[in-house]
């Protein structure tokens, strides 16, 4: 859709996010068939709501936050709760392994991650969300986001690779 | 002046975006090589991690799939439906109805013993909350909804507030309620969804529990032996859920949608 254009059609909408939304809907339900019912819930429930996007700007933003509701919705508590990254450790760096950001490497270091940490780094890298946002979606407190984000990354960098390969590295 | 964990604690506080506009700008960066390399590197490892997650194949012919849909859901449910999260199937509207014909004799039945007894001013006592032997009633559902080829004549769900659906069942895409008369006396009595759910279709029916007798006295869906069906209760009890599957094997909708759980 063009920017600025008064109120965009749904197949407009569909043809220009759809690659997105299934993006992002796969990496929070990690399954192409998840995915492709989130995808399909969340275009029908945006073509209700239509007028309520007021900038097309920001229909990509806006599309992921039905996503994420409606994948929300359908988490049962046990999975939402708390449960140790240590519990995740099987993914430790492979000295052989010498891409660091193979996204097959990437999904499976995800998908070893507990939603308490997933769906932050979700909401971070997907969304762009700033840490009280985040905060605010997962009703978690702000401290908590943090520390769940900076865990998560820590994973990410410990699957993908040595600290120095993937980019961070300690303070001095 | 910021020492180096300062910088860093407030940098990794931005989002991805404001980062890198901050990054150029930022004084201690242009006097710290540490900070620079790290600066860089995060911003490298956020890039290349944000690119991988969204390597991501998307399946072919999905935009066809999702106007399709739309476009049944839009010509086929008032817009209005279209706001609640979920709510995208056919209407009920659009199935075959066919003539009512199952409770005539329970009406019938009813009022000839009403009448019998001269009282038939009992009548709004006893239109109020009869009861429903459970067993018998599920059987003879099963004759009513066991097939997408038939269907009981259905009326308006009015007055049935079953918006306390439960978790699972949020995830079905659930068509307008309609009401069924299980009586003829007090007006719709049960709830019933046309629903859809990935390769599953079907029918739910919600009954208030209080109007049953031996009812499934659980709340984990319980499989009916030889049925494509099962049954049990909400989670606060207000409800009793009677699922038949029309398409796609039930023990697999029961795994999708409660992890197997009957």
């Amino acid at each position: 859709m063009e920017h600025g254009s008064p109120k965009p059609t749904a197949a407009a909408l569909v043809h220009e996010q759809y690659q997105a939304v299934y993006r992002f809907a796969y990496r929070l339900s990690r399954s192409p068939s998840d995915a492709e019912d989130l995808t399909q819930q969340t275009f029908l429930v945006a073509c209700g709501k239509l007028d309520d996007l007021r900038e097309l700007d920001r229909a990509r933003s806006w599309l992921f936050t039905i996503v994420r509701n409606l994948y929300l919705r359908t988490r049962r508590p046990a999975e939402m709760s708390a449960v140790s990254i240590e519990d995740t450790g099987e993914l430790a760096a492979d000295p052989d392994w010498e891409s660091p950001f193979d996204s097959e490497r990437l999904a499976m270091a995800l998908d070893e991650l507990p939603d308490v940490y997933r769906l932050p780094l979700l909401l971070y890298y997907f969304e762009d969300l700033p840490y009280k946002e985040i905060s605010n979606v997962l009703g978690v407190p702000m401290g908590t986001v943090m520390s769940r984000l900076a865990r998560g990354k820590e994973h990410l960098r410990n699957t993908l690779g040595s600290p120095e390969q993937a980019g961070y590295v300690d303070l001095p | 002046m910021d020492n180096c964990v300062q910088v860093r604690a407030r940098l990794q506080l931005l989002t991805l975006a404001e980062f890198a506009a901050v990054n150029a700008q930022e004084v201690h960066l242009q006097s710290c090589a540490d900070c620079r390399q790290w600066s860089a590197r995060a911003l490298q490892f956020d890039a290349e991690v944000r690119s991988a997650l969204n390597d991501v194949p998307v399946p072919a012919g999905l935009e066809a799939r999702l106007l399709a849909a739309i476009e049944q859901a839009t010509t086929e449910v008032a817009p209005q439906d279209l706001s609640a999260p979920g709510l995208a199937v056919p209407s009920l509207q659009s199935v075959p109805v066919r003539p009512k014909r199952f409770w005539v004799w329970r009406t019938a039945v009813a009022v000839a013993l009403l009448l019998a007894l001269g009282g038939w001013w009992f009548l709004p006592t006893a239109a109020i909350a009869p009861a429903f032997e459970f067993a018998e009633l599920q059987g003879s559902l099963q004759e009513e909804f066991s097939s997408s080829e038939v269907a009981p004549q259905l009326t308006s769900a009015e007055g049935l507030d079953c918006t306390s659906i439960e978790r699972e069942l949020a995830r079905l895409r659930l068509a307008n309620p309609r009401g069924l008369e299980l009586d003829n006396i007090t007006g719709a009595d049960a709830a019933v969804y046309e629903f859809k759910f990935k390769r599953w279709t079907g029918v739910l029916v919600a009954i208030p529990t209080q109007r049953l007798t031996g009812g499934p006295n659980t709340k984990v869906p319980t499989h009916v032996s030889h049925q494509r069906s099962f049954a049990w209760q909400s989670q606060n009890d207000e409800w009793t859920y009677l699922c038949y599957v029309h398409s796609g094997p039930e023990a697999g909708l029961l795994q999708s949608l409660f992890g197997g759980l009957a």
